[in-house]
């Protein structure tokens, strides 16, 4: 899976959406009538991976999210139970997190595959493990790869999951994506896989076996400082690749940064470690090519 | 590549009953366990029919929360069961789980008891879309790749068609594949507004149909690497796609329809001919049926095989519906029929499909299985297997 293009929107929480759509005016000249907060950021971002380029019409679409439609479900939410009405019938329609991957589907005339799909804190690597299905299949021979979110509102819940001050980082909304398709030539990088290990010394053992080169690490942000260390001793690796210092942080975060490590850092292999609940880890491994 | 994603067993929770054998034995007789809801909440002066889980107690009405994941929990336990896979199995297998509504029952519930307003609220009362998956993986000990899929009434379809690609490619022995969406206001009203509910009976695929009768319900297959049992199916295939025509309907002309399903087809190494029956999607409104039906035209000409829908039994199921049709349909033949579709009575000659009216005589075979949504997205599974 050979990456031949990557994207990253970032905006403040609380964006007005006139802006957002403005944002979209400026990498797409289609017209989309009745979208919401959440459809825009996912256009902007796709759009945005796919400009100036022509997509082949059997292109996928595997958009992740940890939350999709925030807004519009709780619109939703006020119409049936506070307004005691029906349910405004594209409120209604755009609460389901398919109806963004449709519109960039649509917009992009990417008529392939078409996931939306979910894994706490895990989103973006449950992504590229399907979309992998996909190409290992034969099902798929270009697709878009994203992750998008809505600013998370609740530091109370930032902090219940993350155990760390919601001021530590600085809050995002975005979305960020890959383009990826089974063409060598011309590519700016390469997905060598995703992968799950119980401790650093398995996932260095994972890595070693798709390539010899000494990684640039990346955490998410369920990775405590104490076992960064531990990676790094690990892989032997003493760079990392601080995205979230860098850029900032939403929901969909591991697509932000592997998306900037895609722009950031040519001729360099990346090893993304990000941790669930339980403690099991779930790596991402990605080369990029020299400029 | 060989396919050997093979069905293992599964369980149901619908509005016919939990066991199996039972809700089999109401197919064949054509049991449409219809209720009505009313729709009080919007001011409504009248009701909708729906199909309800058959539990004549008041879990829910006490905690939903507990409710939602009893269900769920209890479908999963005797999946498991039946399958008497290991511990170390299940911690190597993956979980996926489609639904449209996802946690929606939960925190609408919370909503509704609250004063509160705003996202702020929302974002305490609302889990994330992978949160019921993972809870459920972790209470049962799942310990592979956990993905939820939310691709509207696709949901649990798509989940069953990348379980078997996780198993097909390696990355997984086993999967156990959840659909699942509990009644809750925001789909019931939802489609109230959109004026897609029939009000009295279900007729899919009549010239008198009305409109779709939700439902809810859940469905749990349990996927394994290997070679297929006496009686077992075997997933052989499959094809998603979407049809960027328009996000609530397809083009009428089918033309998406038909790519996916010859997709499904080329995937599973088959040609229409050797497809023994369909079961259709058929959601009993006007556009749905029509372009669903100019798409099997397009893909099986004048040899269309025996057409059967499962929805008049246990109402649309929405996300869930891949995982429950499934196994409404693999297990009816297995116990040799393939379902009739009750409520039809005349047929529409726009359509060209006459779905089968009695119960017909079947213990084996290639069936496809066809599944359709909003967002454009469409899915086709074929599945062999049987006697």
């Amino acid at each position: 899976m050979f990456i031949h293009g990557a994207s990253t929107f970032l905006t403040e929480p609380g964006t007005p959406p006139q802006a957002l759509k403005e944002e979209l005016a400026r990498v797409s000249a289609a017209h989309f009538r009745r979208v919401n907060r959440y459809i825009l950021l996912s256009l902007i971002g796709a759009h945005r991976c796919a400009l100036g380029r022509s997509l082949p019409a059997d292109t996928g679409v595997y958009l992740t999210t940890e939350r999709g439609n925030l807004g519009e479900t709780e619109a939703v939410l006020r119409q049936i139970f506070r307004q005691h009405s029906l349910p405004m019938p594209y409120n209604f329609i755009n609460t389901m997190s398919n109806t963004a991957s449709f519109y960039v589907a649509q917009g992009l005339g990417a008529a392939g595959p078409n996931l939306s799909i979910s894994d706490r804190l895990l989103s973006f690597e449950r992504g590229m493990e399907l979309m992998a299905v996909d190409f290992q299949r034969g099902r798929v021979h270009s697709a878009l790869l994203g992750g998008v979110d809505e600013a998370n509102p609740s530091a109370a819940h930032f902090e219940r999951t993350f155990g760390i001050p919601a001021e530590s980082v600085r809050g995002r909304e975005g979305s960020a994506w890959l383009w990826v398709t089974d063409e060598p030539e011309g590519a700016a990088g390469r997905i060598l896989g995703t992968g799950a290990v119980r401790d650093a010394g398995e996932g260095a053992a994972w890595l070693k076996e798709k390539s010899v080169a000494l990684p640039v690490l990346a955490f998410g942000l369920s990775v405590p400082q104490a076992e960064r260390d531990a990676w790094h001793r690990a892989s032997g690796s003493e760079e990392e690749f601080d995205y979230i210092s860098r850029y900032g942080w939403f929901d969909s975060a591991t697509a932000l940064g592997i998306s900037r490590f895609v722009q950031d850092c040519p001729g360099r292999l990346l090893l993304h470690v990000n941790r669930d609940r339980p403690g099991r880890y779930t790596l991402a491994a990605v080369e990029t090519t020299g400029r | 590549m060989e396919r050997k994603a093979c069905i293992r067993g599964g369980a149901l929770s619908c509005s016919l009953g939990t066991d199996t054998d039972a809700v089999i034995a109401a197919v064949r007789a054509g049991r449409t366990p219809v209720s009505l809801l009313p729709l009080d909440l919007a001011g409504l002066p009248y009701s909708r029919p729906y199909y309800r889980l058959p539990f004549g107690d008041d879990r829910r009405e006490s905690d939903v929360e507990r409710f939602f994941y009893d269900v769920l929990f209890d479908t999963v336990a005797r999946a498991v069961a039946n399958a008497q896979w290991s511990g170390d199995e299940l911690r190597r297998a993956a979980f996926l789980f489609g639904s449209t509504s996802i946690d929606i029952p939960i925190y609408e519930a919370a909503y509704a008891r609250s004063e509160e307003n705003g996202i702020h609220y929302f974002v305490h009362a609302s889990l994330g879309y992978g949160s019921i998956a993972r809870v459920a993986a972790d209470r049962f000990g799942i310990g592979g790749p956990c993905t939820t899929f939310t691709t509207a009434c696709t949901s649990s379809a798509n989940a069953l068609l990348y379980g078997a690609g996780l198993i097909e490619t390696g990355v997984v022995d086993r999967a156990v594949v959840a659909g699942y969406d509990l009644y809750n206001a925001t789909g019931f009203y939802g489609f109230e507004s959109l004026r897609l509910m029939a009000p009295e009976r279900y007729r899919p695929f009549d010239a008198d149909r009305d409109g779709i009768i939700m439902g809810e319900g859940c469905g749990v297959v349990l996927l394994e690497r290997g070679e297929p049992a006496a009686g077992d199916f075997v997933l052989r295939g499959g094809s998603n796609r979407v049809d960027p025509f328009n996000v609530t309907t397809h083009e009428e002309n089918g033309s998406v329809i038909a790519s996916t399903m010859r997709l499904a087809l080329a995937d599973a190494g088959l040609n229409p001919g050797a497809i023994d029956a369909v079961k259709a999607h058929a959601t009993g409104s006007d556009l749905n049926d029509r372009t669903e039906c100019a798409g099997m035209r397009a893909v099986f000409g004048d040899r269309l095989p025996p057409v059967t829908a499962v929805k008049p039994y246990v109402g649309h199921t929405v996300g869930a519906s891949g995982a429950i049709e499934l196994l409404l349909v693999t297990e009816s033949i297995r116990r040799g029929f393939l379902p009739a579709v009750p409520g039809f009575l005349r047929e529409d000659p726009e359509l060209g499909v006459r779905p089968l009216t009695e119960p017909l005589p079947m213990n084996g075979g290639s069936v496809m299985l066809n599944f359709f949504g909003f967002g454009g997205n469409c899915t086709s599974l074929i599945v062999s297997g049987g006697a």
